[in-house]
């Protein structure tokens, strides 16, 4: 089952990955503070949001296992791939589920800027994603000073979303 | 009135269901229940729905007193930014409650945001009245404001995106 639902206006200057649930939430204050500067398209795999932003759903369920999660990698990076390509976005943000390590590979296909946002409820160690963000990322943001050491040469701690 | 919610989580999750009906049943608390794809039923629920959009979801928090959740970050963050407490039990992996025990840490994130947020956090359905008790019992929390870190998030895409600029800046690793 595949839903890509679209509302791009182009040109954006930033394309963030939000993911869902928690992610959602830990990505909408940046969101509010981001759209004031930028124009924005956002990628989710929420699949009831309704914000006004321009934004790309993509919501095919895999299901469980690391073969069909990385099936699900792949189809955020074509997914954002096609949407660097059309809006020319020049940064990418991404955070914490797996497919946003898909979303960091578009960005380096397409040549463009990445920032990873870690999430702020790894306390103890990174996440998957986040320790292999520091890989694909310019930047690789920890919530957690403590954990800036296993964020990889471009780990940077610039605070909480909270 | 207690909003309760266990997520969009496709794993059962009645151990923090049936703990907060009898709980709130015995406080004679009215609560609202959003229950995913858990199988229990609520008997002290004045509403109860699998699930919410996200509109539904922050007006049941807007106008809880307390929430009460299972151990995520999205929940606590949406709590707080609504000013109010919460209390959160972490799904387990022995239980079959999640894949793994990643939400047993949220015990150390609420110690260190301590004065940041009202929140508690147990692991026994028992304690869930105590825990109600002591988060009503915390100070309110002031305004919530925007973080910090999207305005340096904000500024660093502003100075990487500058049509002025090549975009590195001399900080910059080379394949950024």
């Amino acid at each position: 089952m595949t839903a890509h639902r679209t509302r791009v206006s182009l040109p954006a200057e930033l394309l963030v990955y939000a993911g869902a649930s928690g992610h959602m939430e830990e990505i909408q204050p940046l969101v509010d503070v981001l759209r004031e500067r930028f124009r924005l398209l956002i990628l989710t795999n929420k699949t009831d949001f309704t914000s006004s932003l321009p934004h790309v759903t993509f919501v095919r369920d895999f299901g469980p296992g690391l073969f069909n999660q990385a099936l699900g990698v792949v189809e955020a990076a074509i997914v954002a791939y096609r949407a660097l390509s059309q809006t020319g976005a020049k940064v990418v943000i991404a955070t914490g589920p797996l497919p946003g390590l898909g979303v960091l590979i578009a960005a380096r296909m397409c040549g463009r800027r990445a920032v990873f946002l870690d999430t702020l409820c790894r306390f103890s160690n990174l996440s998957a994603p986040g320790r292999l963000a520091s890989f694909l990322a310019g930047r690789n943001l920890v919530q957690w000073p403590h954990l800036l050491s296993k964020a990889g040469r471009n780990g940077v701690y610039w605070g909480q979303v909270l | 009135m207690i909003f309760v919610t266990v997520g969009t989580s496709p794993r059962d999750f009645s151990r923090l269901l049936a703990g907060a009906d009898r709980t709130l049943g015995l406080l004679k608390i009215e609560a609202s229940f959003q229950i995913g794809y858990s199988h229990y039923t609520p008997r002290v629920a004045v509403r109860t729905r699998s699930f919410l959009t996200r509109e539904e979801y922050l007006s049941e928090i807007s106008t809880c007193e307390i929430v009460i959740a299972h151990a995520g970050i999205g929940a606590l963050l949406a709590a707080t930014r609504a000013g109010k407490g919460i209390v959160m039990m972490p799904r387990l992996k022995k239980y079959g409650e999640i894949d793994d025990d990643h939400q047993t840490e949220m015990v150390e994130i609420v110690r260190a945001l301590e004065g940041r947020v009202r929140a508690a956090v147990v692991f026994d359905s028992l304690d869930l009245g105590k825990a109600i008790l002591h988060v009503q019992e915390m100070p309110q929390l002031g305004t919530s404001l925007p973080p910090a870190l999207a305005f340096r998030i904000a500024d660093y895409v502003g100075s990487i995106s500058a049509p002025s600029g090549d975009g590195q800046s001399a900080r910059d690793p080379p394949h950024d």
